[in-house]
């Protein structure tokens, strides 16, 4: 399908804050209760509509646990969006944020927009950060920040959306240089004037009817 | 790889005809373009498949184009780990700009290998034996297991990597079903004072199943290097690809390889290669004989005659030492004109290559491979034909942490043998000091275990393909890091064995069940 912009986004966050369910329940609307444990980096891919206009996002979501954290610091580069999520259960993972957006600010370009989200609101009994400390955070950043349900679906369409929203008043302000591709945005294949050949994708062949 | 034929192209230096050709067009994409196309003309061809990854990744179409990132390079692991066959570690990381997209290809499978004749019928296999009488499965066709993996590095385009993978290893299968009797033969009679079938003779020796094997997978190889002429009638098939084989049967372990991918073996403390790199230099001397017995060939253009250095044209009539191909010893010979024309494998190293144009002496495809805007073929320079090593597993002692290791030279060319080992044996000590301090629970240990070797497999990626800096791709020790493709199996030894010798001891009891 055709978009006028695709956006690269990368969600980091430590481990266990539900950084795969929040892209799981983003592209396919679902909520899987166990997930396994990523250990290298998944891709996720949506469109939406933004001022009439058909946005895809590209969505890496990477590992969070501190034994990956060299490789998924190499994907902060070429990512025009982050979502840095911690879990509302669990201080610890609020009080690595400030390491995670250290991480953020040194590898990526300094135009990213950055999206805190506090993950798990359904978990309001087990609430062991409150929302005004996150919002409090967010402030001190320079961030925008939601509290999202993985689980019930709240918020999760306007944290991908409204992150999308800021990169796309950016894009109109004239501060992303969105011919440079290390910004993590790219024009559609249709408005754009050269279209470099890529090999037209295709998906894998499963080991039985594959051979002649 | 393709740098290697652009680089030769440009840094071919030569006052001959063939190198003046050679040097001809310096714009480079064009030589790109038209360099391995040769004389081929007429219609666009179709491809034979489309782009695709290894199928144990799982990646969808979509996922496929979003690895396609040549600015952050993305690690791509197996999603699905019982996928693996031995649950097996793998990792792929594209290169980082110089082709269109990862030109390195990969497969794993296991195979049941049963006669051709009973392709069909009932066999021998543990599943299906259960419930069933003894008289019965006594009458079943024999089956053998194997365990096969396959790494191939393309060059000029990723159509022929892609091909081979996905269709090498049925090939193999077909070749080895041929002979299963006699392989199932050998095995119940091995250890065994009387022959329970003729063993095959050839003169005074006689042929083992290793050499039954070992067959296979060379005639595996050349099926599939003709196969892909034949394809190249009807499709796109640019360019070629080296070829490195694991497989894994009868308690061996059969090493194949055909270009300058590498298999090391850890055991133990000690790291021990146990493939060659086949480059054009460490096979100077095939290529040479080659030239020498084949004259036309040299095309009157090249000289198949070893010197101890570049001849020059003033160096016509004084003498120089010489080697003949076919000998090993040095000689001296009075230096003429022919002596002054282009060296069939010039340079040194990495940078030797064949006229002047590629880098690896053995490989599969590359039928299409001329020297530029000449009809010059080197294609029969190229050997298809796999080198094999046997490593007997059987009797040996393995741990956990013995692995072998596979990739292409997106990870050699940067990583050392040693170095490979250091980070693979680090990672799977972690893991097994993890198992063995009791604090961790059931859940976190089975994680461990499903992928602790795809873990290893991606840190050697990782180590080969670096972090990018203002400067470029670079390792962590701030040296230069690998810009080509990177592809890595890490496959554990002991994880066989024990599927072996589970077999073995089956296989006896139905034995000794029927003697009763």
């Amino acid at each position: 399908m055709s978009y006028a912009y695709l956006f690269k986004y990368i969600i980091i966050g430590d481990t266990g804050v539900g950084k795969s369910c929040l892209l799981l329940q983003f592209t396919d609307k679902r909520f899987q209760p166990v997930h396994d444990l990523t250990i290298g980096v998944e891709f996720g891919a949506r469109m939406i509509s933004i001022d009439g206009k058909q946005i895809k996002l590209q969505i890496w979501d990477t590992a969070g646990q501190e034994s990956f954290r060299s490789i998924t610091r190499s994907y902060y580069r070429g990512a025009a969006g982050a979502l840095l999520v911690y879990d509302i259960t669990r201080r610890d993972t609020f009080n690595h944020l400030t390491t995670w957006l250290e991480d953020a600010r040194q590898h990526s370009n300094s135009n990213m927009v950055i999206m805190l989200i506090g993950n798990k609101s359904d978990l309001e009994a087990r609430r062991d950060v409150k929302k005004e400390e996150g919002e409090a955070f967010a402030r001190e950043h320079g961030l925008i920040f939601m509290e999202t349900s993985a689980k019930t679906a709240a918020n999760v369409e306007e944290a991908f959306i409204n992150t999308a929203k800021e990169i796309y008043q950016k894009i109109q302000d004239g501060v992303f240089d969105i011919n440079n591709e290390a910004n993590g945005i790219k024009i559609g294949p249709q408005h754009s004037p050269s279209n470099p050949s890529m090999p037209s994708g295709g998906g894998n062949a499963g080991p039985s009817g594959n051979c002649c | 790889m393709l740098a290697r034929f652009k680089d030769a192209a440009m840094s071919a230096i030569a006052k001959r005809s063939v190198a003046e050709k050679m040097l001809a067009d310096t714009q480079e994409e064009s030589a790109r373009n038209n360099f391995i196309s040769g004389l081929a003309s007429g219609p666009p061809k179709p491809e034979k498949f489309p782009y695709g990854r290894p199928y144990f990744l799982s990646l969808d179409k979509e996922e496929v184009q979003s690895a396609i990132d040549f600015g952050t390079r993305p690690i791509i692991i197996p999603r699905k780990v019982y996928d693996m066959p031995l649950v097996s570690g793998y990792a792929e990381c594209l290169n980082g700009g110089k082709s269109s997209c990862n030109e390195d290809n990969s497969y794993a499978c296991e195979m049941h290998i049963k006669p051709k004749s009973s392709q069909n019928g009932k066999t021998l296999t543990r599943s299906k034996t259960v419930m069933q009488p003894m008289q019965e499965i006594a009458k079943m066709a024999p089956c053998i297991e194997a365990v096969y993996f396959g790494m191939f590095d393309g060059h000029a385009g990723y159509q022929t990597s892609l091909i081979v993978s996905r269709q090498l290893h049925s090939i193999l299968q077909d070749l080895l079903s041929e002979c299963v009797d006699r392989l199932v033969a050998m095995r119940a009679s091995a250890g065994k004072e009387t022959l329970e079938t003729e063993p095959i003779t050839l003169g005074f020796s006689r042929v083992t199943d290793d050499d039954l094997i070992v067959g296979a997978l060379e005639e595996a190889f050349q099926l599939m290097d003709q196969r892909l002429k034949k394809d190249g009638e009807k499709f796109n098939v640019r360019g070629g690809c080296t070829a490195i084989v694991a497989l894994f049967v009868n308690g061996k372990l059969y090493v194949a390889n055909a270009g300058d991918s590498r298999a090391v073996l850890l055991h133990g403390t000690t790291v021990k290669q146990v493939s060659t790199d086949f480059t054009p230099e460490k096979e100077k001397q095939r290529i040479h004989l080659k030239g020498f017995t084949n004259p036309e060939l040299l095309h009157n253009e090249f000289c198949s005659l070893e010197f101890q250095r570049r001849v020059a044209k003033s160096d016509i009539g004084s003498r120089m030492l010489c080697r003949v191909p076919g000998t090993t010893g040095w000689k001296f010979k009075t230096i003429d004109e022919d002596d002054t024309k282009f060296p069939l494998v010039i340079g040194h190293g990495k940078n030797a290559r064949i006229m002047g144009t590629i880098g690896v002496s053995r490989g599969l495809g590359d039928h299409d491979l001329y020297i530029y805007e000449s009809d010059i073929s080197i294609k029969p320079f190229l050997s298809c034909v796999p080198e094999v090593k046997v490593i007997d597993l059987r009797e040996e002692k393995y741990d956990q942490t013995d692995v072998l290791i596979m990739a292409t030279d997106g990870l050699w060319d940067v990583v050392t043998n040693a170095r490979a080992a250091e980070i693979v044996r680090n990672e799977l000590q972690k893991s097994k000091e993890l198992h063995e301090n009791g604090q961790n629970g059931p859940q976190k240990i089975k994680d461990l275990e499903k992928t602790k070797y795809i873990i290893a497999a991606q840190r050697l990626v990782m180590e080969a393909r670096g972090t990018f800096t203002g400067q470029g791709w670079k390792k962590s020790s701030g040296e230069n890091a690998s810009f080509d493709d990177i592809s890595t199996f890490v496959i554990p030894l002991k994880k066989y064995q024990d599927i072996w010798r589970n077999k073995c001891a089956f296989e006896n009891s139905i034995e000794a069940a029927l003697r009763s």
